[in-house]
């Protein structure tokens, strides 16, 4: 009997002193992130038939139980998902935001010196220092136009750059992922390994503040990761690279390549469904592709209309206007799986009808199509074709899935320059003046260039509002949408949290609980003890 | 609910950083003193603003067009106003040598008079406003053919230089539809006045000849159209001073011409002021016949006033000019204002609410601070024993 005693208090003890090691890893854990709360489940340990009787036979720890409910778990991921994608274009166009926001060093006021510089060239045409002046401000609407394009290139290199830098970390969260797989797969089968389960659901939520990843359980309980579109990541011990290499269709700049079974697959935004990735390249080929391209679509038209206005006129010589600035042609580059042996040609036509947009031309086999990429819209129809002020042609023959990209403004932005002229070659005199040097008729007329229609039926400063507008549109868009998905993201997190998160009060009311059992537990074995004894004196001499 | 003590702690300082991100914000822009200070501030208010602000550069500029042009009109209104003074002194002048009293050497001082009042007006044909552009042409209009008036403004709706050929240069001649002369190998003492025009509606721009024929005692003329060949009057009686109508213009010839002697009219061609004074200088300083001084004098004082005419209508020109100007330029000023006062609205902060939300958040940051620091101390842990 005394046995059975000291068996059921050792028992106790064991028991309750696992509880107190379980609380204590809680009270220890208790700011670790992503740590889930553990509690060592009891159990009575069963009844002995003794006697005629079933006599219990003590407590017994039946498991050590994790809090955790994957559907809470599922939910934080995938807001965290969303959140990571969001503030990642937040980000990004508060600093494209910042670019825009002192008017006095914007392109509208460097169109405007021009305008002064040639109002006052009206009012002193013979004046060396007049002409002088408007060639230097021209200069100066250049130099602006690059800084401008330089910066949205820079952020775009940026971009780039944490695109190879987060595909690398990709890859090391799956690999994490991939050797804990192995891990615990050898260890469920005794017990499931908690800590080992929290790192990793910790290195997966790591994931999908990257890209957004599917999560299946395997029976074994491994983990099965897929991207969002399906394409799988880590399937049993085989783990897919992804890699940021050189775009096909614009070796400039870089895109995600997912390494598969029957070849590699280019993802793009949509494919990889959230996470920092896709925010990034959601910020890079949305928002900032439209920023270089409206930019380089106001460079080229000022350039043009100036040119234009300029060649109306004669210089100091009586010789007619040379060109005032240098615009770089639009750029076309053929996809590097391009089969055939053609050549797409651009050329401008109306630059009232420019779009700030770059342009995808392609051939099925049957006809052409020009897809305007800044809103999807396509054209077909045989080649030359006049689309939004270009005539697109081409030379020699092509096979069927070729496709060129066309960017007729992104080099405008940070190629454009003013030529070097001498002041003298300013043309301010109308053609047929008697003295030259004297008449200002176009000055005059290079004083009204920018306030005439020239973009978007409006004028040259209004493009230019309507460019500020659109990145303040776009940035207050990114932060609404940062600030709801940060909310819904806390949110999850808060209810997840409820189940496994570590109260301190709690843990201690446990402690003092299991302490209380210990002790209590210990009497039992001193009681045995005594039991035993008093066996021993009773039996024994 | 549970809150777990890592929860807690998060959703607290989560909740702080966002207040202190939002006095940040209002700090800036109270240091700012601007509402939309980057385009995401206020999209709209940014475009608005910024056409504001350009529109605002261009009135700037507009202005100092409208000075340029009032300072170029107001030099020629002064050089116009001495140019008549110095005319008008030459005009009375030359009615004084017509008085028969006049000796070489009284002449001949005159003519150095005259000297110094052409030289003057070729001072003034090459005036020059504040910026020191020529008031009457670019630099160089004297030898071009044409000058043309330069204009200033955005739609070059100011005068901001005078035609100056059509000030000095191209003015007519004689009585500004037709000369008369004599010729030069008349043997008499005649001479042909300048003329007026009686009908301007039988004007043609034939020349005429008149040719005085008959005896002393009972002179005749005859009036040949030497464009045409044809012969309008033969014969007719004639004494001197007898006025001579010929298809609207109306001569007299006095003095005594001799028979035989042949006056001309033809149409007016232009002469410059310049050469009106040269003409007055040279028939002083040289030693014409009487009828030859008096039909040259009458000559040059019929050019002295066409070159009066012309100057005075420029003057009127300009006068009206610069009165448009200044009207613009008035309302220009008013635009200014306007345009200062509408970007401000847009742009500008409301300092006394932004102080009362920023003292507002400051208080609640301070409010939660305090909650926190009471509310997080205490676990049970450490009451426990």
């Amino acid at each position: 009997m005394a046995d059975v005693l000291l068996n059921i208090g050792s028992r106790g003890l064991a028991a309750s002193h696992a509880a107190l090691a379980t609380v204590s890893h809680n009270v220890a854990n208790a700011s670790t992130p992503g740590y889930s709360r553990q509690e060592a489940v009891l159990a009575s340990a069963g009844g002995a038939f003794e006697g005629g009787r079933f006599f219990g036979r003590g407590v017994e720890v039946a498991e050590v139980r994790r809090s955790y409910d994957r559907f809470l778990a599922a939910a934080v991921q995938s807001a965290a998902s969303a959140s990571a994608a969001d503030a990642a274009r937040a980000d990004g166009l508060q600093q494209l935001d910042a670019l825009f926001a002192d008017a006095d060093l914007g392109l509208g006021a460097a169109l405007d010196d021009i305008t002064g510089a040639a109002a006052d060239l009206a009012s002193h045409p013979a004046d060396g220092a007049a002409r002088q002046v408007f060639l230097a401000r021209a200069a100066q609407f250049a130099d602006r136009v690059r800084t401008f394009g330089r910066q949205v290139e820079a952020m775009t290199r940026q971009a780039d750059a944490r695109l190879a830098n987060d595909a690398r970390s990709v890859n090391q969260h799956v690999e994490t992922v991939r050797s804990l797989n192995a891990v615990i797969a050898a260890r469920s089968t005794e017990a499931a390994p908690n800590d080992l389960l929290d790192a990793r659901d910790a290195a997966v939520q790591s994931l999908q503040a990257l890209m957004a990843v599917q999560v299946l359980r395997e029976p074994g309980g491994g983990y099965t990761l897929l991207a969002a579109s399906g394409q799988p990541l880590l399937v049993g011990p085989r783990a897919y690279q992804l890699e940021a290499a050189q775009d096909p269709a614009d070796p400039s700049r870089l895109a995600l390549r997912l390494a598969g079974d029957t070849g590699a697959r280019w993802l793009d935004a949509a494919d990889l469904g959230g996470g920092r990735l896709a925010g990034t390249l959601t910020l890079r080929d949305q928002d900032l592709a439209a920023a270089g391209d409206a930019l380089g679509r106001l460079a080229a038209a000022t350039a043009q209309a100036f040119n234009a206005a300029h060649a109306q006129g004669v210089d100091a010589a009586g010789a007619a206007g040379q060109p005032l600035f240098e615009v770089p042609a639009p750029a076309v580059r053929g996809h590097a799986e391009n089969r055939g042996a053609a050549a797409v040609g651009v050329a401008v036509t109306d630059a009232l009808q420019w779009r700030a947009s770059a342009y995808d031309v392609s051939w099925d086999g049957t006809e052409w199509s020009v897809c305007r990429l800044s809103d999807g819209q396509v054209r077909t129809g045989a080649l030359p074709l006049a689309v939004d002020g270009f005539s697109f042609s081409v030379a020699g023959s092509p096979q069927a899935g070729d496709r060129w990209r066309v960017q007729p403004f992104a080099a405008a932005a940070t190629g454009l320059a003013a030529r070097p002229l001498d002041a003298s070659q300013v043309a301010a005199g109308a053609p047929g003046a008697p003295v030259p040097a004297g008449d200002n008729r176009n000055a005059l007329a290079l004083a009204k260039v920018a306030n005439g229609v020239l973009l978007d039926g409006g004028s040259l400063p209004q493009a230019w509002a309507g460019l500020l507008a659109e990145v303040g549109h776009r940035t207050q868009a990114a932060e609404a949408a940062a600030d709801v998905s940060r909310r819904l993201q806390s949110d999850a997190q808060s209810r997840q949290q409820a189940l496994a998160g570590v109260d301190l009060d709690e843990e201690a009311a446990d402690l003092l609980r299991h302490q209380q059992v210990y002790q209590a537990c210990a009497r039992i074995v001193q009681a045995s003890q005594s039991l035993f004894e008093a066996l021993l004196s009773a039996t024994g001499r | 609910m549970r809150i777990p003590t890592l929860q807690a702690a998060r959703q607290w300082i989560e909740s702080l950083s966002q207040r202190q991100a939002e006095q940040a914000r209002l700090q800036d822009r109270i240091a700012s003193g601007l509402r939309v200070g980057k385009p995401s501030d206020d999209p709209a208010a940014a475009a608005a603003a910024e056409l504001a602000r350009s529109g605002l550069r261009q009135l700037e500029q507009e202005r100092r067009a409208a000075a340029v042009a009032s300072g170029a009109l107001e030099a020629a209104d002064a050089a116009l106003s001495r140019g008549i003074g110095v005319l008008q002194s030459v005009r009375e002048l030359l009615v004084g040598a017509g008085n028969g009293s006049y000796g070489p050497a009284e002449r001949q001082a005159l003519a150095v008079q005259l000297r110094g009042a052409r030289d003057d007006l070729l001072g003034l044909a090459n005036a020059t406003d504040p910026t020191g552009q020529g008031v009457f042409g670019p630099p160089g209009w004297q030898s071009a053919p044409a000058a043309p008036e330069r204009r200033a403004g955005r739609d070059g709706q100011w005068l901001a230089s005078l035609d100056g050929r059509a000030v000095f240069h191209d003015l007519p001649s004689g009585n500004g539809v037709f000369t008369t002369a004599s010729a030069p190998a008349n043997q008499g003492q005649g001479w042909i006045d300048v003329g007026t025009v009686v009908d301007a509606s039988r004007l043609t721009s034939h020349g005429y000849q008149v040719i005085l024929g008959g005896t002393p005692d009972a002179p005749t003329y005859s009036v040949q159209d030497t464009t045409t060949g044809a012969t309008l009057a033969a014969d007719q009686p004639w004494q001197p001073d007898k006025p001579l109508t010929i298809d609207g213009q109306q001569v007299r010839i006095g003095g005594t011409p001799a028979a035989g002697d042949r006056f001309t009219l033809a149409s007016a061609p232009t002469r410059s002021v310049f050469d009106t004074l040269q003409d007055a200088i040279a028939l002083l300083e040289g030693s014409p016949s009487p009828a030859a001084f008096h039909q040259g004098l009458q000559r040059t004082q019929a050019g002295l006033d066409r070159a009066l005419d012309a100057f005075g209508q420029a003057r009127t020109r300009a006068g009206e000019s610069l009165r448009q100007v200044g009207a613009a330029d008035d309302a220009l000023a008013q635009g200014e204002i306007a345009a200062e006062a509408h970007r401000s609205s847009l742009r500008d902060l409301d300092l006394a609410a932004a102080i009362g939300e920023w003292q507002s958040a400051q208080t609640s940051g301070e409010a939660a601070l305090r909650t926190y620091a009471t509310a997080q101390r205490r676990s049970l842990f450490d009451l426990l024993g």
